[in-house]
Order: structure tokens, then C-alpha cells, then sequence
């Protein structure tokens, strides 16, 4: 150890979360924060998504992903936020003393509160157990798309794509823009798993054929690359159908088959996770059971929107700064969110009943329904209520409660949400 | 007609059903639905990006984009004469890369590339 510093707050990882949530802990009046970042730059996956379609809600304009880091990191910036780059964080301990690793050597500083912008990583090959070549020309979607927006090589000529996730989805338009031929994406489930907008925008506008219920059983190859792959249908279990199976030629096999949350330094940390999502279990303040260690963004659950992992965090950031600045909070008791009828899981997972201001929540859905009503339940009295046409488990859902129905939750012994038909 | 609208993520189904002389449209969440929703049926516009090679800078790549969107239909000729194109650095974001791709919507840079350094 070389030296110990100290900070009121500090924020690991310089993604969209990670800036947001410094942003927002700087304007709540923590004045020593302190962002810590792995990567060379700032901005996390946003550099590497450069499609457009970003900051609808939040910067009101259609922005690519480089674009709108720029914007995050230019707001942090002129705070005089401090970001330091190629500093990789090796464990947080539960007395909120961070050790990391940089150019300089290793070394250690303890933070008053600690906001865990950790992102996700890529669910790997190994993870869905593909039968076959152990050759080149396999990558999982987002590693493709570091290669092609970043790095400047093709992945591939000819590529199929396992898994219609929205990076599954964009990188089959990508590698047609940049001039690949993409001949298929299989999904295994019935339907697109990623967002309505992206099967139209980057399959349907080129003629890039989407099929549902289809896996892939076989890598061939030869010459050490992929040659093609063998796809098959699935039946309702999704097992691949005998004598379903067909092959189609290519060089590349995509991967898009799910993101999880980073959570290396959360479980080192002792923060305890949820069963549905992966991520870090929370309450309202979005606070782990460790105190003083927030969580927000894909490392709390997968958000489908870059916005809205940025609001989550700029909530973790004022209450990280509250936090600091009135040298930790009390938390009291607390009830449980149930999650009922066609909701997969809720954030927040739990409700103190100390707290005060709004509560945000963000949902899951767990099935399709044309039209239903999202409902919000304390002791059965339903607080928050709201109609939504076309829910399905892509698209996440989020509601933002006034102090007075955030009050009536708190004072709950059972708190459901649920969406009725 | 059905189309899903790509204006925002809330993707509505739209239907679009001619009634007289004019359209009658439904299932949209908001007004820009209907024009996009309209659009769609007579000429559909899109917004696209692309990653392009440079020499000499201190990242490889830029990013591209149009700044309006332009006839879906034109894409593919915009991306092959994009491709060809040998940039170099500097290139700051907003720089025009090719103007005036379709209509009024020039080929813009979305990130920016530095001079490597040393050189
Ligand atoms: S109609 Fe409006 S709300 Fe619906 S997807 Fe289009 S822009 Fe969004």
C-alpha cells in the first residue's frame, strides 16, 4: 500500500451509471467524489454503441451512444468531477475500504458511501452449452461489436446470430451496414426478446429473416474458422425437434443470449443478491443490506434503456451524497415488494419504512398481455395504478410515485405489485 | 395496415386504415406516432450510423451518423460510398463527413478521433 486516501463519495465504474450517479451526489453536495474507471476512457459501453436511438427521454434529442457519453462527460467535467482512468478496483470491503490497482501500484481509499456502477457482462457460449467446433469465428454479440465500432476489423462476412436480445438485433444491422451478409437470427424462444422497435428497424429494414422457435445444435468448421451451423427447430420445451435441422453456411456465429450483472466486487463485499436478476438486492434508496454501498444500473438488473439506467443512478448517487453527508442513516424496518401477477421482479426489492420523498419503481413483466393495468398494492389498498397497452417482458417498466403515495407504501405491512388484465 | 412505430422505445402497433380520402390512424401513444405511422406507408425515413477507419489517430475508428433522416431506400448506397472513403485525424464530433446524403441530411461524425500522439 503506498498511501490511504479518503472521500464522502465514490463511484466504480465511468459508464452511463457510474457519471450519472457521480453527477447527481456532486449536486446533492457531495464535493469529493470521485469516480474510478478500468477502461482508458470514460463512458463504458456507450462507446462502442454507436447506433442512434439514445437520450430520448433524458437529453430530448436522438443521440448515438458516443454522443451522449460526451454529454455525461462533459456534465462531469464541469463539475470538476474527478475520473480516474485505468484504475481497476479489486475489492470493496464491507468498511467501505476500496483497494485498486493502477500505473501507480496498489492502493487503498475509504469512502464515506460507495455507488457500484459495475455494468453487466455477456452471458459466454459456455454459459448455453453449443455443441461443436471449438474454432474461430464465434463471439459473443457485444464483443463483435467491440471489434467492428471500436477496434475497426470485421468480425465476419457471413454471420448467423443466436439470440434476438436487443445486441443481438443491432449488431445484425451493424455488420450489414458495415457490408456482411447476415443470413439468419434464431431465437429459441416464440418471440423476439428484444425491444419491437429494433426487429424493425435492424431485421425488417433489411430483409434479415428473424426465426423464432430455432436454435442452433452443431458449429462446423473447417480450417480452424466456423463454416456453418447446423440449426433445428425447438418444440414447446425448447428442445431441438429430430429432423428439423438444417444447415446454414457462414464464417461468424453471433451470440446475443442474455447480459447478467457484474457482481464480482458486490459478493466480495458481502452484498447480498436477488434471485431473479442477479444483481445486488436493494431498498428504496436504493441501498444494499451493506450500509453505505449503493447499486444502480445493469449491475443492479439489465435495463433495455441507457436512460433509464441513468435516472435509477442518479437516485444512488443523492442518496450516496446523503448519506455521506449526514455521516450514515439509521434504517429501520423495512417490508418486502411481492411481486403478483405478470411481474418477474420489482426494484426496489424493499421499502423502509423510515424514508421519505418519491419512490421509483422499475418492473419486469413476466408475460404478454394487449392491454392491462399496472397496479401498485399497500395492505391490499391499491396506491398507484396505471393502464398500459402491449406490456411485454421486453420492455421494462417504470413508475415514478409521489411523496404522498411513497408515504402510504411506507407505512405498509405488504406491498404488491402486479398487473391485472 | 399494421406498422410499429420506432420513434421511441414504447414501440406502438399502428394501425392504419384508409378511410375516404385520407387515413384513419390507431393504437399510436402519441402524435409523432401518426406521422411516422404515415411516413411509413408512403416513403419511410431512417436515421443510421456507421464505424469508419482512420488513419493516424489516437482511436481507429469514428463513428457516423446522419444528422436527419433520410429515404430508408438510400441507405445502401450511403454506407458503400461511406466505406470507401480514407479518413484521417483530426475529426471532432459534428464534422461533416459527406454532405448532403439525401435531402438535406449530411453524414456527420459522432465521436472524435485526436491526433495520435507523437505525431
Ligand atoms: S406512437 Fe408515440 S409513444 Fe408510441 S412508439 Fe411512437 S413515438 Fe412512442
Amino acid at each position: 500500500m503506498i498511501n490511504c486516501e479518503s472521500r464522502s463519495v465514490v463511484v466504480i465504474g465511468g459508464g452511463p451509471a457510474g457519471l450519472s450517479a457521480a453527477i447527481a451526489a456532486f449536486d446533492a453536495g457531495a464535493k469529493d467524489v470521485l469516480v474510478l474507471e478500468r477502461d482508458t476512457r470514460l463512458g463504458g459501453i456507450l462507446n462502442q454503441c454507436i447506433h442512434n436511438g439514445f437520450g430520448l427521454t433524458l437529453f430530448k434529442s436522438e443521440l448515438t451512444g458516443p454522443e451522449y457519453a460526451a454529454r455525461l462527460i462533459d456534465m462531469a467535467s464541469e463539475r470538476g468531477i474527478e475520473c480516474r482512468l485505468n484504475t481497476t478496483v479489486v475489492s470493496v470491503a464491507p468498511d467501505k475500504t476500496i483497494t485498486c490497482v493502477s500505473e501507480e501500484g496498489v492502493f487503498s481509499i475509504t469512502a464515506d458511501a460507495i455507488v457500484l456502477t459495475c455494468g453487466c457482462r455477456e452471458r459466454p457460449r459456455g454459459a448455453i452449452g453449443i455443441a461443436g467446433a471449438r474454432c474461430a469465428g464465434v463471439y459473443t454479440a457485444g464483443t463483435a461489436q467491440k471489434l467492428v465500432n471500436i477496434m475497426g476489423y470485421m468480425a465476419g462476412r457471413e454471420c448467423v446470430i443466436l439470440g434476438s436480445g436487443d445486441i443481438g438485433l443491432i449488431m445484425a444491422r451493424r455488420m450489414t451496414l458495415q457490408g456482411a451478409k447476415v443470413r439468419a437470427v434464431l431465437e429459441i424462444m416464440p418471440r423476439a426478446s428484444g425491444l419491437m422497435r429494433n426487429v424493425v428497424q435492424c431485421l425488417n429494414d433489411y430483409d434479415i429473416p428473424l426465426m423464432t422457435s430455432h436454435t442452433v445444435v452443431d458449429v462446423l468448421s473447417q480450417g480452424g474458422r466456423v463454416s456453418g451451423v447446423v440449426a433445428a427447430k425447438v418444440d414447446n420445451d425448447m428442445r431441438p425437434i429430430a429432423g428439423s435441422e438444417f444447415l446454414l453456411p457462414c464464417d461468424t456465429l453471433l451470440l446475443s443470449v442474455g447480459l447478467i450483472p457484474e457482481t464480482e466486487l458486490a459478493r466480495e463485499a458481502g452484498i447480498g443478491l436477488h434471485r431473479v436478476t442477479g444483481g445486488a438486492e436493494v431498498d428504496d434508496t436504493l441501498m444494499s443490506n451493506i450500509d453505505g454501498i449503493f447499486c444502480a444500473g445493469n449491475m443492479l438488473h439489465v435495463h433495455d434503456l441507457a436512460d433509464y439506467a441513468c435516472l435509477e443512478s442518479e437516485v444512488a448517487g443523492k442518496r450516496a451524497a446523503e448519506y455521506a453527508i449526514n455521516g450514515g442513516v439509521t434504517r429501520g424496518a423495512f417490508t418486502s415488494v411481492e411481486c403478483g401477477d405478470g411481474i418477474r421482479y420489482a426494484v426496489p426489492m424493499k421499502i423502509l419504512s423510515s424514508g421519505s420523498g418519491s419512490i421509483t419503481f422499475t418492473a419486469r413483466p413476466s408475460a404478454e398481455y394487449a392491454l392491462g393495468r399496472i397496479c401498485i398494492e399497500a395492505d391490499g389498498e391499491e396506491i398507484y395504478s396505471k393502464r398500459e397497452a402491449g406490456i411485454r417482458p421486453a420492455t421494462m417498466l417504470r413508475y415514478v410515485l409521489n411523496s404522498a403515495q411513497s408515504d402510504k407504501l411506507r407505512s405498509a405491512s405488504r406491498i404488491c405489485i402486479k398487473v391485472r388484465e | 395496415m399494421e406498422v410499429v412505430c420506432t420513434v421511441c422505445p414504447r414501440g406502438c402497433n399502428i394501425s392504419v386504415i384508409s378511410e375516404g380520402e385520407g387515413y384513419a390512424v390507431q393504437g399510436n401513444g402519441c402524435m409523432r406516432g401518426k406521422d411516422y405511422a404515415l411516413r411509413e406507408l408512403t416513403m419511410p425515413m431512417r436515421n443510421f450510423s456507421l464505424a469508419l477507419s482512420v488513419a493516424g489517430g489516437d482511436t481507429d475508428v469514428v463513428a457516423v451518423r446522419t444528422s436527419a433522416p433520410v429515404r430508408r431506400e438510400c441507405i445502401a448506397e450511403i454506407a458503400l460510398a461511406a466505406r470507401a472513403l480514407t479518413l484521417s485525424a483530426p475529426i471532432k464530433a459534428g464534422d461533416v463527413i459527406i454532405s448532403k446524403v439525401d435531402g438535406d441530411s449530411d453524414l456527420i461524425a459522432a465521436s472524435t478521433v485526436n491526433l495520435k500522439e507523437g505525431t
